[in-house]
C-alpha cells in the first residue's frame, strides 16, 4: 500500500521527515530513503530508533540483485571504448560522424563523448525506453539512423560486460527481485524532491506489493504533468500545494559590481546576522549556482567563516600538479620522435609547481627564459636532462614503457610519490596520504583489466581518477554548497550570489543525444523542467529561511540577472538594491615584494619613474614588435612585462584558447616550410594532419582535459582553405622565400628584432610581400592605412617594414595580415606610402623609451586594462 | 600601489561598518583565546584590526567634512555613533587589558614595550584594572563629568547669546572693515553686536567709544556666573578620580600622557616664561599707554588694549594685508611649500594624475623617500559650498608593518578653505592663509614621514598631547623665513620676488604685542595647572587666579570679571591640566626652528637629524627624549621669546 504526504512548504523539511519517520516507525522497522548525503547526515544526527537511512542511490543499489559483479564506474568508459572500437563502419560513422579515428584512437578524446553516451544510456535505462520508442520519437530526423547504432553500441557493451562476468547496475533497477534485504523492513519512506525516473517508479511499485510505502513529496507549486503521471502509475494522489509563504520582507536582492563585492557583502551580512539577530553561523548557508565559485570563497575567506562542502579538487595542490607535469612531460618526450618538448609545456610546468622546496626550479626557469628569448619553440630532452631538477625527479617516471597495464603505472606513481614525500608541505600531508590510499584502491579496480594500454591512455585514466579526489578545506561554520547539495535542508539565512543569467539556471549535457522535441515525445523532463526544478529547490529553501539575500553581478551590459531574479522581483515587487565597491574593505593586501629591485624604483600610482638601471635594461633588451606594441599601448604594461619581467602566473589551460589555436597554426605552417612541403604536394593535407598531431602533443590541454574534436577539425578545415588560396597565389607567380625568419636592426641605440612569419617574392612583378598570420577574423585585423600613426595601437607591420627594409635595403611592396580564423584571407594592413612617417614615429618612440624624463604611465584606455594580465598588480591589489 | 580614495564609501556604509565591527569582535575573541599571548600573536593582529576600522572610518568622516550631501548627513551620524561605541567599549574590556599585562611580562624590544605600556596606561586611565565598586565609581564619575562639562558649555552659550548691544548707526565703528560691519548690520540700518567671538573681537578692536567697549567687555567677562558651582563639582570629581586611579591629583594624572616630565617642570617652565616675558610686556604696555594718552585715555584698561593696539599697528607698521595678496598665488604657494619641504628634508613629492578623488580640485602627491614611494598626500585647498569651514589635516593610513611583514604606506589630507580661482582670476592667499598651510603641512610630514614599524606609535599616533603641535608650529615659522619665501613668494603678475621690507613687515606684524600675548597664555596655562592640583572651592579658585595674575599679568582686569566661568577649554573641553601644551609645543618648535634659522635654513646635517630623530620617529620615544636626541640638550624656553622677536 502506498501512502502519500506532501512536505509543508514553510517548515523545515528535515523536521518534517524526522517527525514523520518517528511516528511511522513506532511499531515498524523502517527504511528511510532521502535524496542527498547531506540531508541524510542531518536526519541521522537526530537519531531515530527502528529506522535505517539510505540515499536514493544506495537504496537502488541495494535492492538491485545480481549474481554478477557490478561494474565500477571507473571502468565504464574503458569497456565502452572497447566495444566502440569494434562497431561496424556504419554504426561507427552514425555515432561519431567522420571523427571515429579521433575518438577511438585516443582515450582522452573518447572520454568526452563516453560521458555523454553513458548519460544517454543511463537515461534510456532509467526511463525504460525501448528502441522502438526511440525510433518513433526520432522519426524523420537524422536521429533515426543514429538511434539504431547507439542501441547496437549499448547492446554490445552489455554483452561485453556479461562476458567479463560484470553487470551494469542500471539494468537491474527495474528487476522484480528486490533481494532479501528488503525483507528486513516493514515500511519504506521515500522523500522525493525532484522527478522520479521510470525505474524508480517501478521499484516503488514492486516494493509496494509486499511492503507499506510512504512517499513524501517535497516541491513548491502545482503538480505538473510528471507528478500526475506518477499518480497514475502508482495509483496514488499527491496532495495539492499548501500556500507557499515567501515573506518579501525576508528577501533581499542586491545588484553588485563584482563577485568580490558579493563575497564582501556576504561576509559583512553574516557577521551582522550573527551578532544582531543571534543567528549562529552554522544556521547560514551560501548556495552556489556553480561549483567553480567555491574557489573564490576559499580564496577570499579572510575571517575563516566559510565551510566549503564537497571541498576543493586536488587539481590545485602542488603534489597533483607535480605529478601531472612529470607524467605529461614523459608523454611528450615519448611521443615525439625528435625527443623535444615545447617550451609552452615547460613554462606551464614551471608555473604550476609550488613545491618551493624542490631544488633546481630556478634553473628550469632560466632555461625557459633563455630559450624563449632565442625564439625557440622546442627544447631537446637531452638539454633538459642536464638540469639536476629533472634528473632527480624525472628518471623514476622515465623508466615507464610505452604500453603497460594500468596497475604498473600506478606502481610507478607510488614510487615517485615516495621520492618526493619529504618535500610535501604540511598543508598537503593529508591529501598526500589520501592519494596513496586512492592509488591502492585504483590498483585493485584496474587489476580486473589485463589489457596493456598505451602510456598516454593509462596516464589519462589515472590522472582523471585522481582528479576526483577532494581536498579537505572545511574551516568555518557557514556552509558553502551547491543548490542541489542543499535539497531538503533549511537554514535561517541563505545567501545566493552570482544569480546571473549565464550560469543560472544551469544547462545540462543530457540534451546532446535527446533534443527537447524528442524529450517531449518520450515524456521525459526537458531542460525547462530541469530549470523549473532547480528554481523550485531554491524557492523551497528560501521559503524556509528567515532571511534570503540574493545577488547578481551587473557591472556593464554584458551580464544580466537570472530569470529567477526577474520572476521574483516581478512576483513579489522586490527591487534590487545596489552594492557597489570601487575599493574593497576586506580584500586589499599590499605587498611590494613583486619588485625585486624595488630600491631603485620610483613607484607611483599608475606611474613608474625610470632609473638609470632601467634604461640600461631597456637598451640591453632586444625590442620585438609585440614589445613595441605593448609600449605604445600602455608603457606601464611594457614596464611590468619587459623590464620587471613579472610573469602572469597562468593557471593550467583547461580549454583550447583561440590564441593556442593561432599558435598551433603558426607552428604547422612553419614546420611545413622547413620540411619543404608545398601546397602543390598531393600529400599536403596528410602532412598537415601529421604535423598537427605532432604539434598538439606539445599542449597539455589536448591530453589532460577533455579536448574538443571540433577544434581539431577546425584546424584541418582551415588548411583546406589555405590550400585553395595558396594554390592561386602560386599560379600568380608568388614563391615563399622565407618563413619565420628573424631580423634585427639597431635604431636609436636599441636592437629591434622581429620574426617575420613569411616573405613571398613574385618573380614576374618583382614584388616582395611581408605576410603575418593572425588568428583573428578579417574585420578585426589592425590596419594602418592613414596618417597619423599615433592613433594606432598595433604597429607590428610598420615595424616589420622598417626592420626588413633596413636590413635588405629593399622596400617591401605589400604587407598583409592573413586571417586564419573563419576564412583564409589576405588583407593589406599597411599603406607603404606611410613608411617614412612610420620610421620617424618609431624612432621617436624609441628615443622616448630611453628618456629618463618620460615615466612609464598607465594607459588611459581602460579597455586595455580590462584584459591586461597586470591589472591586479597595477592597481595595487596584489 | 596606494589604495585609491573610496569616493563611494558612503554607499552601504552601515552594512560595511557593522560587518567590520562584528568581524573585528569575532577576531578579537579568537585572539583572546590564544595562549600564551605574545606581542606577535596578539598585539600585532590586534592593532591591525583597529586600523581596518579606522581606515574605513576616515574617508567617511572626511566626506562628511568636505562633501556635505544628503547622503553624508544621513550616514555620518550613524557611523560616528557606531565607531564611538566600538572604541569606547573596546577601552573598557578587561580581557584585553589582561592580555596586554600578560604580554608586558614577555620579552619585548623597547618599541614593543612602549606600545604595550602606552596601551596599558590608556586602559588603566579608564579604570579597567580596578575592583568592581571602584570601576563603577569611575564610570559614574566619567558620566557625571561629561554631564557637568556639557552644562558648563550650555550655561556659557546661553550667557553669550543673552547679550546684545545695539548701535543705531555706525558713528562709533567708522573704522571697522565693511566685511565685519555687514555681519552686524540690521535691516533697519542699525548694528547689533553680540558676545560671539568674531562680533566681540571686531567691536573691541574698532569701536572708538570707550564706554561702549567697557559695557560689552563687562558683559563678556561676567558671563555664566552659574558656572561657579559647576567648577567646584568638576574639580572635586577630577581629584577623586585621580586618587582612585592612584595619582596625587588630576594634574599629575594628566601628566602621565604628556611629554613634559612632571607637573613641576611645567609650572617651572610657565613661571620662567612669565618672568622672562614680563619686562617685554611691560614695555609693550607702556607703548600702549603712551599712545592711549594721545587718544585721551590716561588710564589704559583691559578693554582698551585691542582698540589702541590696532591703531598703533596701523600707524607704526603700516601693515595692510591686501598688499601681500599678489605674492601668494595659491598654486605658487603649494608648489613652494612642497619644494621647501623637499629641499629641506631631501624628499620628493610627485604629482599623481588619474586617481579618483572626491572633488576635481583635489591634488594628489606621492611622497618619495630615497626614490621609494612612502606616502600619499591629498590637498583640497579651495573653499566650496559643500565643505566645512576652517583648515585641518587628517591622517588616513599609517605607515607600519603588519605581523606578516607587509608594509603599509601612510596617507593624509590637508583641507583648507582658500578662495578658489574664478573666472580666470587666480586664487590669492593672505599671509595668514600661508602660515595655516605651512602649519597643516607640519602635521602632515610628522605623520607621513614616519618610518616606525609599529602602527600605534607611527606618525601622529601615540604622540603626547603637549607635543602634537610641535612639527606644525615648527614648519609654520618658515612661512616668515626669507630663504623659504624666496622659493615661491613672487608677484603673480610680474614674477617679482617679494621685497625684503615686506618680509620685515610680515615679521613685525607677527611679533606685534607678542609679549602681552605670551603672558596672557602663560596666565591661563598656569591657572589651569594650579587649579587642577586639588578639589578647590570656588573662592579658592578665584584666589588662585588672582595670585597667578599678580605674578604674571601686566594689567589686572577689573574685580568684577569672572574669567574662570567662561574658561571652557579646561572646564568643558579637552585641555584640563593641558592648556600649557600650546606654549610647550611652541617652545619645542621655536627652539628647533631657531637652530635651522641660525644655520641658514637649508642645513643638510641639521635637517637629517630632525628627520631621523623627530619626523620619522612618531611616538617611538617620548617627545622629551626625541627632542633631546635631536638637539643634544633640553629645549630652551628662551627660544620662544626669540622667535617672537622679544630677544
Amino acid at each position: 500500500m502506498i501512502k502519500v504526504l506532501r512536505a509543508p512548504t514553510n517548515t523545515s523539511a528535515i523536521d518534517f521527515i524526522y517527525s514523520t519517520a518517528l511516528v511511522e516507525s513506532v511499531k515498524d522497522r523502517t527504511a528511510l530513503i532521502i535524496p542527498t548525503t547531506r540531508a541524510l547526515k542531518e536526519v541521522a544526527s537526530r537519531k531515530l530508533q527502528n529506522v535505517d537511512l539510505f540515499t536514493i542511490k544506495e537504496f537502488l543499489e541495494f535492492t538491485s540483485i545480481s549474481t554478477k559483479r557490478k561494474i565500477d564506474k571507473r571502468l565504464r568508459s574503458f569497456y565502452l571504448k572497447k566495444v566502440a572500437s569494434s562497431l561496424s563502419v556504419d554504426d561507427s560513422r552514425n555515432i561519431f560522424h567522420n571523427n571515429q579515428d579521433i575518438f577511438l584512437n585516443n582515450y582522452s578524446s573518447f572520454d568526452n563523448i563516453s560521458i555523454n553516451l553513458l548519460a544517454f544510456f543511463r537515461e534510456l535505462s532509467a526511463e525504460c525506453i525501448s528502441v522502438d520508442e526511440l525510433y518513433k520519437a526520432g522519426k524523420y530526423t537524422d536521429y533515426e539512423k543514429q538511434a539504431q547504432s547507439l542501441m547496437n553500441l549499448w547492446y554490445s557493451y552489455n554483452d561485453l560486460l556479461n562476458d567479463s562476468n560484470l553487470v551494469e547496475p542500471w539494468n537491474l533497477y527495474s528487476n522484480e527481485d528486490l533481494g532479501h534485504l528488503v525483507k528486513r523492513y516493514d515500511k519504506f519512506i521515500f522523500f522525493i524532491g525532484g522527478y522520479l525516473s521510470k525505474h524508480e517508479l517501478i521499484k516503488i511499485k514492486n516494493l509496494s506489493k509486499n511492503s507499506d510505502i510512504l512517499i513524501i513529496f517535497n516541491f513548491v507549486g502545482n503538480k505538473n504533468s510528471h507528478y500526475t503521471s506518477y499518480e497514475k502509475f502508482l495509483d496514488i494522489e499527491i496532495p495539492d500545494a499548501d500556500n507557499m509563504i515567501l515573506n518579501r520582507d525576508n528577501c533581499e536582492i542586491l545588484r553588485a559590481n563584482s563577485l568580490l563585492s558579493q563575497i564582501e557583502l556576504i561576509t559583512f551580512r553574516a557577521a551582522y546576522y550573527n551578532k544582531v539577530n543571534n543567528i549562529p553561523y552554522e544556521r547560514m548557508s551560501i548556495l552556489l549556482v556553480d561549483d567553480s565559485l567555491k574557489s573564490y570563497f576559499l580564496r577570499y575567506d579572510k575571517y575563516n567563516l566559510f565551510n566549503i562542502t564537497a571541498n576543493e579538487n586536488i587539481d590545485k595542490t602542488a603534489v597533483f600538479q607535480l605529478l601531472k607535469s612529470v607524467l605529461n612531460i614523459k608523454l611528450l618526450i615519448d611521443r615525439n620522435s625528435k625527443q623535444v618538448i615545447t617550451l609552452d609545456t615547460l613554462k606551464e610546468f614551471y608555473y604550476e609547481i609550488f613545491l618551493t622546496s624542490l631544488d633546481g626550479l630556478e634553473d628550469v626557469r632560466k632555461v625557459i627564459d633563455k630559450k624563449i628569448a632565442e625564439n625557440n619553440i622546442f627544447i631537446p630532452v637531452a638539454e633538459l636532462s642536464t638540469l639536476p631538477f629533472f634528473n632527480q625527479y624525472f628518471q623514476l617516471i622515465n623508466k615507464l614503457n610505452d604500453e603497460l597495464p594500468i596497475p604498473q603505472l600506478i606502481d610507478y606513481i607510488k614510487v615517485f610519490l615516495r621520492a618526493i614525500k619529504t618535500h610535501i608541505s604540511k598543508s598537503e600531508v593529508e591529501i598526500f596520504s589520501n592519494l596513496v590510499q586512492l592509488l591502492d584502491q585504483l590498483r585493485s579496480v584496474y587489476s580486473l583489466i589485463d589489457d596493456k594500454l598505451s602510456l598516454e591512455d593509462s596516464i589519462y585514466i589515472i590522472l582523471n581518477d585522481i582528479s576526483t579526489l577532494k581536498v579537505n578545506t572545511s574551516r568555518g561554520a557557514i556552509t558553502v554548497s551547491g543548490i542541489l547539495e542543499s535539497r531538503a535542508l533549511d537554514y535561517d539565512v541563505i545567501f545566493v550570489p552570482e544569480l546571473n543569467d549565464d550560469i543560472f539556471p544551469p544547462t545540462s549535457r543530457k540534451d546532446l543525444f535527446l533534443n527537447t522535441e524528442m524529450r517531449l515525445d518520450l515524456k521525459l523532463p526537458t531542460y525547462l523542467d530541469r530549470e523549473s526544478l532547480i528554481k523550485n529547490y531554491l524557492l523551497q529553501i528560501m521559503s524556509r529561511s528567515k532571511k534570503s539575500i540574493l545577488s547578481f553581478t551587473k557591472s556593464d551590459d554584458t551580464r544580466n540577472s537570472s530569470s529567477f531574479i526577474n520572476e521574483l522581483s516581478f512576483k513579489y515587487n522586490l527591487k534590487a538594491q545596489s552594492y557597489y565597491n570601487k575599493e574593497y574593505n576586506l580584500f586589499d593586501v599590499k605587498k611590494y615584494d613583486k619588485f625585486s629591485d624595488k630600491n631603485n624604483l620610483n613607484i607611483n600610482d599608475g606611474t613608474i619613474f625610470k632609473t638609470e638601471k632601467m634604461i640600461e635594461k631597456i637598451r640591453s633588451n632586444k625590442l620585438s614588435a609585440s614589445a613595441f606594441n605593448d609600449y605604445i599601448n600602455c608603457s606601464l604594461k611594457y614596464f611590468y612585462k619587459r623590464i620587471m619581467k613579472v610573469y602572469e602566473t597562468v593557471e593550467m589551460a583547461t580549454v583550447v584558447s583561440p590564441m593556442m589555436i593561432g599558435n598551433i597554426l603558426h607552428k604547422i605552417l612553419e614546420v611545413l616550410h622547413t620540411r619543404n612541403i608545398s601546397v602543390t604536394d598531393k600529400t599536403y593535407l596528410d602532412s598537415v594532419r601529421d604535423i598537427h598531431e605532432e604539434i598538439i602533443s606539445g599542449y597539455d590541454v589536448f591530453t589532460t582535459s577533455r579536448p574538443s574534436r571540433f577544434i581539431q577539425d577546425e584546424i584541418i578545415n582551415i588548411f583546406k582553405d589555405i590550400l585553395d588560396v595558396e594554390l592561386d597565389r602560386k599560379k600568380e607567380g608568388y614563391e615563399t622565400l622565407e618563413v619565420e625568419k628573424s631580423y634585427e636592426y639597431k635604431a636609436e641605440g636599441i636592437i629591434l628584432h622581429g620574426k617575420i612569419d613569411r616573405i613571398d617574392f613574385n618573380h614576374d612583378s618583382r614584388e616582395i610581400d611581408i605576410i603575418d598570420y593572425k588568428f583573428k577574423s578579417a574585420d578585426k585585423l589592425s590596419t594602418v592605412m592613414k596618417p597619423t600613426l599615433d592613433k594606432y595601437d598595433d604597429l607590428q607591420l610598420p615595424f616589420y617594414y622598417f626592420l626588413y627594409s633596413k636590413n635588405k635595403n629593399v622596400e617591401p611592396t605589400s604587407l598583409y595580415q592573413v586571417s586564419l580564423s573563419e576564412s583564409y584571407q589576405y588583407i593589406k594592413v599597411f599603406d607603404t606610402s606611410l613608411s617614412s612617417e612610420a620610421e620617424v614615429w618609431i624612432r621617436s618612440k624609441l628615443i622616448e623609451l630611453q628618456s629618463i624624463h618620460v615615466p612609464f604611465t598607465r594607459t588611459e584606455n581602460k579597455k586595455i586594462c580590462t584584459y591586461c594580465e597586470y591589472a591586479l598588480i597595477c592597481e595595487g591589489r596584489v | 600601489m596606494f589604495k585609491s580614495f573610496p569616493v563611494d564609501c558612503l554607499n552601504n556604509a552601515e552594512i560595511k561598518l557593522d560587518g567590520l565591527i562584528y568581524l573585528n569582535n569575532d577576531e578579537l575573541d579568537k585572539l583572546l583565546k590564544i595562549t600564551p599571548k605574545t606581542y606577535n600573536n596578539f598585539m600585532k593582529p590586534f592593532m591591525e584590526l583597529q586600523f581596518v576600522i579606522n581606515e574605513f572610518y576616515v574617508p567617511v568622516s572626511h566626506m562628511n567634512l568636505v562633501n556635505d550631501s544628503e547622503l553624508s548627513r544621513q550616514v555620518y551620524p550613524m557611523v560616528l555613533m557606531k565607531i564611538t561605541k566600538y572604541f569606547t567599549e573596546l577601552m573598557q574590556r578587561e580581557d584585553i587589558y589582561l592580555a596586554l599585562k600578560e604580554i608586558s611580562k614577555t620579552e619585548l624590544n623597547i618599541i614593543e614595550k612602549k606600545v604595550i605600556d602606552d596601551n596599558i596606561l590608556k586602559f588603566e586611565l579608564s579604570g579597567v584594572h580596578l575592583e568592581a565598586d571602584q570601576k563603577n565609581r569611575i564610570k559614574d564619575m566619567s558620566l557625571k563629568l561629561a554631564e557637568l562639562s556639557d552644562q558648563y558649555s550650555k550655561n556659557l552659550l546661553d550667557a553669550t547669546n543673552e547679550f546684545e548691544l545695539k548701535l543705531k548707526d555706525d558713528t562709533y565703528i567708522k573704522s571697522m572693515p565693511e566685511s565685519d560691519k555687514s555681519l552686524a548690520l540690521q535691516p533697519d540700518k542699525s548694528y547689533i553686536f553680540t558676545l560671539q567671538a568674531p562680533s566681540y573681537i571686531s567691536f573691541m578692536t574698532y569701536c572708538d567709544n570707550r564706554d561702549l567697549r567697557k559695557e560689552i567687555y563687562k558683559a563678556y567677562m561676567t558671563r555664566a556666573v552659574n558656572n561657579s558651582k559647576l567648577i567646584e563639582e568638576i574639580l572635586s570629581l577630577r581629584k577623586e578620580m585621580a586618587e582612585i586611579l592612584g595619582y596625587k591629583n588630576y594634574a599629575d594624572m594628566n601628566n602621565v600622557s604628556m611629554s613634559a616630565k612632571s607637573v613641576d617642570d611645567v609650572i617651572l617652565f610657565l613661571e620662567e616664561l612669565a618672568v622672562k616675558g614680563k619686562p617685554f610686556a611691560l614695555k609693550e604696555l607702556a607703548d600702549t599707554q603712551e599712545f592711549g594718552k594721545k587718544l585721551g585715555i590716561d588710564n589704559v584698561e583691559s578693554f582698551d588694549l585691542a582698540f589702541i593696539n590696532n591703531l598703533i599697528k596701523k600707524e607704526k607698521l603700516g601693515f595692510v594685508e591686501e598688499d601681500f595678496l599678489p605674492y601668494f598665488e595659491s598654486r605658487n604657494v603649494t608648489d613652494g611649500l612642497l619644494k621647501f619641504l623637499s629641499k629641506l628634508f631631501d624628499i620628493q613629492f610627485v604629482k599623481v594624475e588619474n586617481v579618483e578623488v572626491w572633488d576635481d580640485e583635489v591634488v594628489v602627491y606621492d611622497l618619495l623617500i630615497d626614490n621609494n614611494p612612502h606616502a600619499r598626500l591629498f590637498l583640497d585647498l579651495y573653499n566650496r559650498k559643500s565643505k566645512r569651514g576652517g583648515a585641518w589635516m587628517n591622517d588616513w593610513h599609517t605607515y607600519r608593518l603588519d605581523g606578516d611583514g607587509n608594509e603599509y604606506f601612510s596617507s593624509a589630507f590637508i583641507v583648507a578653505n582658500f578662495p578658489p580661482p574664478k573666472d580666470g582670476k587666480p586664487s590669492l592667499l593672505k599671509h595668514s592663509d600661508v602660515t595655516t598651510l605651512f602649519h597643516e603641512a607640519g602635521h602632515v610630514i610628522h605623520h607621513i614621514l614616519s618610518k616606525v614599524n609599529e602602527g600605534y606609535l607611527s606618525g601622529v599616533n601615540g604622540v603626547e598631547w603637549d607635543a602634537i603641535e610641535f612639527p606644525s608650529q615648527f614648519i609654520e615659522n618658515f612661512a616668515y623665513e626669507k630663504k623659504v619665501l624666496e622659493l615661491f613668494a613672487k608677484d603673480f603678475n610680474t614674477g617679482k620676488a617679494i621685497p625684503d621690507e615686506m618680509i620685515d613687515k610680515l615679521i613685525k606684524n607677527k611679533n606685534f604685542g607678542s609679549a602681552m600675548q605670551l603672558l596672557r597664555q602663560t596666565e591661563f596655562a598656569l591657572f589651569d595647572m594650579l587649579v587642577h592640583q586639588s578639589d578647590y572651592s570656588y573662592a579658592e579658585v578665584k584666589g588662585i587666579l588672582n595670585k597667578v595674575r599678580e605674578k604674571v599679568a601686566v594689567i589686572l582686569p577689573p574685580d568684577y570679571t569672572s574669567f574662570e566661568n567662561s574658561f571652557s577649554h579646561i572646564f568643558a573641553g579637552g585641555y584640563a591640566a593641558g592648556y600649557y601644551s600650546y606654549k610647550w609645543a611652541e617652545m619645542l618648535s621655536a627652539d628647533a626652528y631657531l637652530q635651522f634659522s641660525e644655520a641658514g635654513v637649508f642645513d643638510k646635517e641639521l635637517a637629517r637629524r630632525f628627520f631621523d630623530n623627530i619626523l620619522s620617529r612618531g611616538a617611538e620615544e617620548t617627545m622629551d627624549n626625541l627632542f633631546f636626541n635631536f638637539a643634544g640638550r633640553k629645549p630652551d624656553p628662551e627660544a620662544l621669546l626669540k622667535t617672537t622677536g622679544l630677544l
